[in-house]
């Protein structure tokens, strides 16, 4: 017979085997197939099959009934016990609730942070098809010409669009206006692209006339309230234009989980009739495109890379395209991306529930004699082992249940406080969503599986005979185990305390590293044209008043100086072949005195030489000793194609934040570039000074507010991710450090009660309370102190690792590991102390009584 | 002693009559033969556990063959308390059919 035809169709023959309760399952299987094959062969395989498959189905309502009505009696019964036990030892209980509930909540405020952060762009339709062109630094500012470009030369490419920011512009409706940042200017692909809701207007025509406006739900209503603002006209002001707009449409508000953020859209028609908006000359813009679906992203980089550079021969960075869902991912985009912290979090939240679920392992093994009486006499009347495990990780289960409910008390209760941390605005109906059901009812299963596993194998394993001949079950093992479990525990605490110290201090450390420039009380603010063509009266004007002690403009105030926007290409007297970048600025003749910058060699930019404004460089130390030029003075120098000579050498000053090094810069004067204006103001009347501005602010330009920053918040501002970080880690660590005290403040109670007898004979014999407190407080020390010196090198690499991130930085020192390690015992040996100080002291009598 | 539930009594008649070949299959064929219809797989194993508990039948193993794909029969045979059962069962059956045969009905039906 052909064994393969004969063969027994496999789903109902298993069935048959596993639901039918006959005691000699072989002898069952055998028969079965003895039929099968018999009636095969009589008849024909279709019938046999059927004959198969008849039996099995007609076998479940049988098994169904059985199971059920046994399943229910074993889980009343489970359930009683279970119960019973909770409430038997409410202390432990407690810890072990509170520690699961406090991981549980930690796990899923995480989630939510993580899932936000990865939503990002996911919202776009197109999402999987639209890329940001980006240079291989990094940088996503690329030349206008770049859009049109590749849209009409790679047909992979079906829709592109420039991306201008305009910062903050004045818009005007008859007797309102409003001062609204978040303006773009775009191409009418735009529209296309990306997933705009529209309110009121075509989306298909919206963005075709030269002089649309589109406007988001909440600037519709600041300026037309109620009122259909389609097809009225607004008046936009920027410093240097004054544009009248037709409203052409009002979108939804757009969603903050996006790295775009706008209030309003431009249509950039009537700047792209200009000939020389479209240009290869310089980077200014953002460019998006959206590929044919199911493009290979490498093929279309591998024909673009080069793109750039074949226009402009002296940017030789190689461009590709960047998926926009990763863009706010990207570290090396803008805040510096949140990928890292993604992981952090989740390996943060994860060690969390870790700790929380070894100190329910570790109080649940430690008292596992307490239950090996009624594992004997569950096996004595006919339970298996996989009952017994059954139990276990059912009571592990209830418990994982109660403390997920709590946790989810919690993150209501929290859930403000931790929007206040990480700056975002979650809300609690959040936690229905489908992501975040499955990720909790995930976390509960993993806090069954990693609580209950241990405990359940150990506690059915007991032997009936032993345990009810009463022969105490704790073995070495175990406890050898718990230690173990113990140490790890206090590892992971160390090593978060750790962690968040030297966040903190190298926070603190960039705050207050000297930057080389004088940032303390100056104010800066935007300017245009008509401030700049007035700035000699300007001048004047304001330094006659006592409290202004300097006025100078710039294109850009250091604190914000961006290197990834692009290097220049360098070309300088005697240059071998190194290779330079090099940033330039433009400055004024007042930039040195105004921000307290120290030459280091020959002069600043001044008045008196004629030809400074035109051919002179400064430059600072870091560009001399990167063209290893021995005397900089008077040599030439060209940067981009601007070639000038250098007058001088200004020392170094961090121009950039302290993340980065200081590169080398060159500054010239040229008045074209100036879009910023920084005023040193006196500290003795500061709010005298900023009146003082702000009218003068308004003699120039009486339709704008005056609003200016502080130079100095600007600069502490740069750290908020870090301290942001800082604050979400330090609470992390605190907890973690609180529930793995919670955790052995259950072990050494239950140590202490052990032991009672053991104290009182010590005590009968003769030893003092502080010889028996030192004598058991000894387990637990060892164990924190074995904790600390695991864990050392592996923090030291790690925040070793973490530090590289920065340009300047701490030296990690020995000192914050000796102080943790102190800390945490001082801690640790606090939360046992009061447990075994109450045993050292009961009286004798009252233990032994009873031997 | 418990009475014989109907299909525990058409078990324990098929046993008895294979004798020494009675093994699944071949009961499974005797109780349709003799009680007149298929009964499930599950239906009749579960009364094969409950007859050896109630210690009515015994089992013992025969040899394995490769029809079976390798794995042993399990014999059944009728234990003298089986026996008396059956006995039972039969003496229960005469008293309720006593003086009753076809013509009865027949006589019923006109």
């Amino acid at each position: 017979m052909d064994t393969k035809k004969s063969r027994i169709p496999r789903i109902p023959y298993w069935l048959l085997q596993h639901i039918c309760s006959f005691d000699n399952v072989d002898a069952f299987s055998g028969d079965i197939e003895e039929e099968f094959a018999e009636i095969h062969k009589c008849q024909g395989r279709a019938r046999a099959v059927r004959w198969i498959w008849f039996h099995a189905i007609a076998a479940i309502p049988q098994w169904g009934k059985n199971s059920v009505i046994w399943s229910i009696n074993m889980v009343k019964n489970y359930l009683k016990i279970a119960l019973r036990n909770f409430f038997r030892h409410k202390g432990y209980t407690f810890i072990n609730t509170a520690g699961l509930a406090i991981g549980i909540a930690c796990c899923i405020m995480i989630m939510l942070w993580v899932q936000d952060e990865l939503s990002y762009d996911r919202f776009h339709e197109n999402a999987d098809d639209l890329y940001v062109a980006t240079f291989s630094n990094g940088s996503t500012v690329t030349p206008t010409a770049l859009s049109p470009y590749l849209k009409a030369e790679y047909p992979e490419v079906i829709h592109s669009s420039r991306y201008a920011m305009q910062g903050r512009n004045l818009l005007k409706y008859k007797d309102k206006d409003i001062y609204q940042e978040g303006g773009v200017m775009v191409d009418p692909d735009f529209l296309k692209m990306f997933t705009i809701p529209f309110l009121e207007g075509d989306p298909e025509t919206a963005l075709n006339n030269p002089f649309a406006i589109l406007l988001s739900k909440k600037v519709s209503q600041k300026l037309f309230g109620t009122s259909d603002p389609l097809g009225q006209t607004l008046t936009l002001l920027t410093f240097n234009m004054r544009l009248a707009m037709k409203v052409t449409g009002v979108f939804e508000d757009y969603p903050s989980n996006s790295h775009m953020n706008f209030q309003y859209i431009l249509s950039n028609v009537g700047m792209a009739r200009q000939r020389n908006y479209t240009t290869w000359e310089y980077n200014n813009i953002r460019t998006y495109v959206q590929l044919r679906k199911n493009t290979p992203v490498q093929s279309v980089d591998a024909k673009i890379s080069d793109v750039v550079e074949r226009h402009r021969p002296q940017d030789k960075r190689a461009m590709c395209l960047q998926p926009i869902t990763r863009v706010h991912l990207n570290p090396m985009y803008q805040d510096g991306g949140t990928i890292l912290y993604v992981y952090l979090f989740s390996i943060l939240a994860f060690f969390i529930l870790l700790i929380a679920c070894i100190n329910f392992i570790n109080l649940t093994t430690a008292r596992s004699s307490n239950r090996a009486k009624e594992v004997g006499i569950r096996k004595t009347v006919g339970a298996c082992r996989i009952h017994l495990v059954r139990q276990f990780f059912g009571e592990s289960l209830l418990l994982t249940l109660i403390a997920s409910a709590l946790a989810v008390g919690l993150v209501y209760l929290f859930l403000p406080m931790f929007n206040n941390l990480t700056g975002k605005s979650f809300t609690w109906e959040l936690l229905f969503q489908r992501m975040i059901v499955l990720g909790i009812m995930g976390i509960i299963f993993l806090t069954m599986l990693m609580a209950g596993s241990y405990p359940s194998l150990l506690l059915s394993r007991f032997q009936p005979v032993k345990v009810l001949k009463g022969k105490q079950m704790t073995s070495m093992k175990g406890a050898l185990f718990r230690r173990i479990l113990v140490v790890l525990q206090f590892s992971l605490s160390v090593f978060l305390i750790l962690g968040t110290l030297m966040v903190f201090r190298q926070v603190h450390y960039l705050r207050e590293r000297d930057v080389g420039y004088d940032q303390d009380n100056i104010v800066y603010f935007n300017i245009g044209t008509r401030f700049i063509k007035n700035i000699e009266t300007i001048k004047t004007e304001w330094l006659s008043h006592s409290n202004i002690l300097g006025v100078t403009l710039m294109d850009i105030a250091p604190y914000s100086w961006m290197s990834n926007a692009g290097y220049g290409d360098v070309h300088w007297e005697g240059k071998t072949n190194q290779q330079v970048k090099m940033v330039m600025t433009s400055v004024d003749y007042d930039y040195l005195d105004t921000f307290g910058l120290k030459m280091a060699q020959g002069r600043f930019f001044s008045k008196q030489h004629s030809t400074d404004a035109s051919d002179a460089y400064v430059i600072n130390e870091a560009a001399v000793r990167e063209m290893e030029m021995d005397d900089p003075i008077g040599k030439e120098l060209r940067v981009w194609d601007l070639k000038k000579r250098i007058i001088g050498v200004v020392e170094d000053y961090h121009f950039e934040s302290l993340h980065n090094k200081i590169i080398p810069m060159a500054m010239r004067i040229d008045p074209r570039w100036y879009y910023q204006a920084c005023v040193k103001i006196s500290s003795h009347n500061i709010p005298g000074a900023l009146g003082f501005l702000e009218n003068k602010w308004k003699e120039i330009y009486p339709e704008y507010p005056f609003e200016y920053r502080f130079l100095d918040e600007t600069i502490q501002n740069q750290y908020r991710a870090e301290q942001a970080i800082g604050k979400i880690v330090t609470v992390f660590t605190i907890l973690a450090l609180f529930i793995s005290c919670l955790g052995i403040l259950g072990l050494s109670s239950y140590t202490a009660e052990q032991r009672t007898k053991e104290i009182g004979i010590r005590k009968v014999l003769g030893a003092t309370v502080s010889s028996i407190v030192k004598h058991i407080s000894r387990e637990f020390v060892v164990l924190v102190v074995i904790a600390n010196v695991i864990i050392w090198p592996l923090a030291y690499f790690i925040i070793n690792r973490w530090l590289e991130r920065f340009a300047y930085r701490i030296s990690i020192g020995w000192w914050s590991f000796v102080l943790t390690g102190v800390g945490v015992l001082a801690v640790s040996l606090l939360t046992v102390s009061r447990q075994i100080l109450r045993a050292a002291t009961a009286n004798p009598v009252d233990s032994l009584r009873y031997e | 002693m418990k009475d014989l539930t109907k299909l525990e009594e058409l078990v324990m008649m098929a046993v008895w009559r294979l004798k020494d070949d009675a093994y699944g299959v071949k009961i499974r064929k005797k109780v349709k033969e003799i009680g007149g219809r298929e009964y499930f797989y599950n239906t009749l194993y579960t009364t094969f556990d409950q007859l050896t508990r109630k210690g009515f039948i015994t089992k013992h193993f025969g040899e394995p063959s490769s029809v079976r794909g390798g794995k042993r029969k399990v014999f059944f045979q009728i234990t003298k308390e089986g026996i008396r059962a059956l006995e039972n069962a039969f003496r229960r059956h005469t008293r309720i059919w006593a003086g009753i045969d076809e013509e009865s009905f027949r006589k019923e039906y006109s």
